[in-house]
């Protein structure tokens, strides 16, 4: 057996004979140097606070960040991606839109000083955020363009650039907004992420990576041009939607000092805002999931009983929940060596049903994924207690 | 090799003209240089370009100028024998203990401004009567004839934006 899987996946981040992987990075070690210096210096108002603040900050991003990765139930993304989409959010994203702050400046001359502050956030932020993350999102497309096959990896990319610039976001709130004291910092956690942490970032960048993921999809055949006014769709729901959480709407929304009853009307409110664009999200991502199902059934059908997949292995691999009982039934039988040899080639499958989609039948690279799935189940048949037979036997 | 960079290149531009425009826009539309602005008979501060004076006072001695939605208070007053950490503790007492709620106030930072004049700076965040939360930052500085507090406040993260104007306008302040 060998590995062949660059060939159909680059499975990493770097990628240095890349050129948007060296202006990534500059713009990370950019992003690093601005967003560390500025958190330094939130922690003088009080080391307690800034402590604590990341320490709520993580128990809410961890399981997320998990959740997210594991959303795209046929082929996960790989981690070094995954986590400079996070850092981009977290680190480039915020600085640059920290530098992009003169808009305000320019609506306050526009309009009036008092103007600008109470709706700078909603007429500039959503617009400049929005595009500094999206922008690297597409840098990160450029690095790895194996890796952006649909709407579900887009997705999964852009919700997790979003969550990176929640994380920082909120802990300059906590500090910055709400005292920065423990007190201050609990009362910041449950307003930002207890009442809202559903529906900030994470739901606005996750629909422009959807949007990218649209537009650059290897497993849609329709032209560029039905796909761009879907794309641009989604990107203005984002921006929307995040108008409408900046907004100092509606009325009835507690100012701080939060007190009595606006406890209890905090979460109504944010819900208000922000609960029909979460409901929008989940709707496009079991389409995104269906319409995953559907390419990975039609890719596979002409392919089911040759060399690459047989019948039983194509039903455990349409449907994730099977593929993963499958595993931990291979794990149960023949341990753990099997299961990560079985898991390889469920991967693979899905790799060959992404060669099967765009090369024609008897391409050589299709033939050598077959004959690459072939040998991972020869290999796999070969481990005591792999096979159902052995399992009967003992 | 060229076509790869054709795209990257691209997205450069593009936050180049998000982020650069902002700052080419704010300063084409905010005002000209301002002439210097008198405190007092003790202190003169030069405005950067982009700021525009709100309001100048003689009684007390102070002057309130501001861009966009960040606000630079100048107050001057008598001097101060125990040092400009008690000025601005008497500022953060009398001033931003009067009209913040929920005031936490960093430790002071002892310096010397670029005039060689000593100081301390220390960084705070409240919530304003009508219920919005700013951050600011106060230094108060002393001389033998003189002190002086300046306090820069502005809306959460409004701070950053314009750090580098601050720095100047107060370091090179003429505290007599």
């Amino acid at each position: 057996m060998r590995s062949r899987r660059l060939s159909v996946h680059q499975r990493s981040v770097f990628q240095p004979r890349e050129p948007a992987f060296w202006v990534f990075g500059a713009f990370l070690i950019y992003g690093a140097i601005e967003m560390v210096g500025a958190l330094t210096r939130l922690s003088a108002v009080s080391r307690s606070g800034w402590a604590l603040s990341w320490l709520l900050i993580a128990l809410y991003a961890a399981p997320l960040f998990l959740l997210i990765y594991y959303l795209d139930l046929y082929e996960r993304e790989p981690v070094s991606v995954v986590l400079a989409a996070f850092l981009w959010g977290s680190l480039a994203a915020t600085a640059l839109a920290l530098n992009a702050g003169g808009w305000d400046e320019v609506l306050a001359r526009l309009a009036d000083p008092g103007f600008a502050a109470r709706w700078g956030p909603a007429l500039t932020a959503p617009i400049v955020e929005e595009f500094l993350k999206g922008a690297g999102l597409v840098l990160l497309y450029l690095i790895v363009r194996d890796e952006v096959d649909d709407v579900m990896d887009g997705f999964v990319y852009g919700a997790l650039c979003g969550l990176g610039f929640a994380v920082v976001e909120d802990v300059v709130y906590f500090m910055a907004a709400f005292g920065g004291t423990p007190g201050g910092v609990l009362e910041g956690f449950y307003v930002r992420v207890l009442s809202s942490g559903l529906y900030g970032h994470v739901l606005y960048t996750g629909l422009v990576g959807m949007a990218i993921g649209y537009v650059v999809s290897r497993r849609d055949p329709s032209p560029m041009r039905d796909r761009l006014p879907v794309a641009a769709g989604l990107v203005a729901l984002a921006v929307i939607g995040h108008v409408l959480w900046n907004a100092p709407l509606p009325a009835i929304a507690p100012t701080q000092p939060i007190e009595g009853t606006g406890w209890l009307l905090v979460p109504l409110v944010l819900a208000i805002k922000g609960l029909p664009l979460l409901l929008v999200v989940v709707v496009g991502l079991r389409l995104a999931r269906a319409r995953e199902r559907r390419w990975l059934d039609g890719a596979l059908a002409g392919e089911v009983g040759l060399e690459g997949v047989t019948a039983g292995e194509f039903e455990d691999l349409r449907v994730p929940a099977e593929r993963r009982a499958a595993v931990r039934s291979m794990r149960r039988r023949a341990g753990a060596p099997a299961a990560r040899l079985l898991a390889r080639l469920q991967r693979e499958q899905i790799d060959l049903a992404m060669i099967a989609t765009r090369q024609p039948a008897d391409d050589p690279l299709l033939l050598e994924q077959r004959e690459y799935c072939r040998s991972l189940r020869d290999a796999l048949a070969a481990m005591p207690g792999a096979t159902v037979a052995d399992e009967a036997a003992s | 090799m060229v076509h790869r960079w054709v795209p990257v290149l691209i997205v450069v531009a593009l936050i180049a003209l998000v982020v650069g425009g902002a700052q080419v826009l704010s300063a084409a539309v905010t005002a000209a240089d301002v002439p210097p602005v008198r405190v007092g008979a003790a202190v003169q501060i030069q405005p950067r370009p982009g700021w525009e004076v709100l309001s100048v006072t003689a009684a007390p001695p102070s002057a309130r100028l501001h861009r966009g939605p960040v606000v630079l208070t100048v107050l001057a007053m008598d001097p101060e024998p125990l040092g400009p950490g008690a000025v601005a503790d008497r500022y953060v007492e009398q001033q931003l203990g009067q009209s913040l709620s929920q005031l936490a106030v960093a430790t002071q930072d002892p310096t010397v401004l670029d005039n060689g004049v000593f100081a301390v700076r220390s960084a705070y965040v409240g919530i304003t009567a009508d219920g919005r939360s700013i951050e600011g930052v106060v230094v108060a500085a002393t001389t033998d004839q003189a002190a002086v507090v300046f306090d820069a406040s502005a809306p959460g993260g409004g701070i950053a934006v314009v750090a580098d104007d601050l720095r100047a306008m107060v370091e090179h302040a003429v505290i007599h």
